[in-house]
């Protein structure tokens, strides 16, 4: 009974040193905490103001993203920078 | 113990085959085969209980992949049981069964016998199966069990981070004002300046986590149709799996509507799947 | 169903399904979201949102439509017109067998065999897959979408039988590398 208890805790053994251990695919990854940040004009250094629109900037039109903005989870057709 | 092996003693009995050795040596070291399998199944399940909530509290990967592989190396040790046994099964009470049966007539002592073995070795089968599976399922458990866990933490960090963050242009307080599960968009009230919100890497685990604890919460209701197999309680089960849902992650809601009008039709276009 | 006529295709924050999916498959084949991210003209709060609305649309499609053309489109991801420049880093062998299991079905079922056999073990099969044969997962799914269309019913059973049997090689290969199975002390 004991040799048939020692199988299993040495699996178990090996099993919790060999998937702590062992590299994951796609690397480790952090319990990172929640972070706030700002993406200013890299051109210009202004901020990006709500109602001037997400996809340029309001003062130099430097083109933040390339894409249009549809109505999505949290951003809207609205986000969009009106036509310089 | 069937009681065929005291027929087998009868004065009326003649010309024995010459498979009756086999015949009960089968018998009794599959039932012993067996016990010892289901006392593995045991002790296994004891040593890795205990080893997996371990896994599932004390990994720092927010996918859990610590515990999902250790969770998977230990349901395999569980299938190369279960691959044993059928193994055995095939050979020498299936096999054995086969190979035997044709020889006598139907209807016969000992077409009746081997018949009798099957069905005894058959039923002691099926316990063993259902040990199987119950090890698997309690083994499914522990991840599930931790679900609740893992959602009530995130409420609390939110509740412990909302009003920390301030405007990166011009330093006056943000507050955050719900429970964000991907990166967004968020206004200064005061330089309106569009600052971007990163959740916490266990925020983010929110949409992921949110079916799994609606299922798990709505699990008693999904059993009472799986024992009454009356449609109404199944579609009882999704209207109240997905509510679950939508107070977990509200934001999903129209989304998950939609979703839930999608399950609806395939199961009323096919119930029996 | 053109665009026109499934409204679940109309592309979200201007990212269509085939890029989603081509995204997808570049990502997985450990190219960084910054790479994506410049080529294509979004940022990070733009591909929350569309990761996150492509799999709800894909949830509520009923006619399977877009999980189809998503598992093609990820298939032919390596060769998005904005995305084919980006690739993971690779070796020289790394590309062989890549090259192998696109056009050796049976060596690509006998990776998919001992993918298993690993994860069975407790291995992560991905990292072994990468480990020992130089291919990343990326490129792996979408050669499996390929055999995955190509096949027919009658092969199928042919190439099933022999990734089990592939598996059930591996099986014993690992625990007898690693320790054994808790059960090896049992016989009938």
């Amino acid at each position: 009974m004991e040799d048939q208890n020692k199988n299993v805790l040495s699996f178990m053994d090996q099993l919790r040193r060999r998937t702590t251990t062992q590299k994951k695919y796609g690397g480790e990854v952090s319990r990172n905490p929640a972070i706030m940040d700002v993406q200013t004009c890299p051109s210009c250094a202004a901020g990006r103001a709500k109602q001037d629109g997400l996809t340029h900037c309001a003062y130099c039109g430097h083109e933040f993203l390339q894409v249009s903005i549809s109505d999505g989870l949290h951003l809207r057709k609205d986000d969009n920078s009106r036509k310089q | 113990m069937l009681d065929f092996f005291k027929r087998l003693t009868g004065s009326n009995i003649q010309a024995p085959p010459q498979w009756l050795d086999e015949f009960r040596d089968n018998h009794k070291r599959w039932f012993v085969f067996l016990d010892k399998l289901e006392e593995k199944m045991d002790e296994l399940g004891r040593a890795a209980v205990p080893e997996l909530i371990a896994a599932m509290r004390e990994d720092a990967d927010p996918y859990h992949r610590v515990h999902y592989n250790m969770l998977l190396g230990v349901k395999g040790q569980y299938h190369h049981i279960r691959g044993k046994a059928q193994q055995v099964f095939e050979e020498k009470v299936a096999g054995f069964f086969n190979f035997n049966v044709g020889q006598q007539a139907f209807g016969s002592e000992f077409y009746q016998l081997l018949q009798d073995f099957y069905d005894d070795c058959t039923g002691r089968y099926e316990t063993f199966e259902e040990k199987y599976l119950s090890w698997l399922d309690l083994l499914d458990e522990i991840g599930a069990q931790d679900l609740e866990r893992q959602y009530q933490a995130i409420l609390h960090e939110y509740e412990e981070i909302k009003d920390r963050f301030c405007c990166k242009q011009c330093g006056a307080q943000l507050s955050i004002p719900k429970l964000f599960f991907i990166n967004s968009y968020i206004g200064c009230p005061y330089c309106h300046t569009q600052n971007t919100f990163e959740p916490s890497m266990q925020a983010k685990q929110l949409e992921h986590l949110g079916r799994s604890l609606a299922e798990q919460r709505t699990k008693h209701l999904l059993k009472a149709y799986e024992a009454d197999k009356n449609p109404a309680s199944y579609e009882r089960y999704l209207r109240e799996m997905f509510d679950e849902w939508n107070k977990i992650v509200p934001d999903l809601q129209s989304q998950n509507e939609r979703f839930y009008e999608r399950m609806l039709e395939d199961f009323r276009r096919y119930p029996s799947l | 169903m053109s665009n026109q006529e499934n409204p679940l295709l109309a592309p979200i924050h201007g990212i269509s399904l085939k890029d989603y999916a081509a995204i997808a498959m570049k990502l997985s084949t450990g190219v960084t979201e910054e790479e994506i991210f410049r080529a294509l003209g979004i940022d990070s709060v733009i591909w929350d949102e569309v990761n996150t609305l492509w799999g709800k649309r894909m949830q509520e499609d009923s006619s399977y439509e877009l999980v189809t053309l998503y598992g093609q489109y990820f298939m032919e991801g390596a060769t998005h017109p904005k995305l084919e420049s980006m690739q993971a880093e690779s070796t020289a062998e790394g590309n062989e067998n890549l090259e192998k299991i696109t056009n050796d079905r049976y060596f690509y079922e006998e990776l998919c065999g001992a993918r298993q056999a690993a994860y069975d073990y407790g291995i992560d099969g991905a990292q072994w897959i990468q480990d020992n044969y130089g291919i990343n997962l990326g490129d792996f799914q979408a050669v499996a979408m390929k055999w995955m269309t190509q096949s027919d019913y009658n092969d199928m059973h042919q190439f099933i039988d022999y990734q089990q049997q592939k598996q059930k090689e591996y099986a014993e290969k690992f625990p007898a590398q690693q320790g054994g199975n808790v059960a090896d002390d049992v016989s009938f």
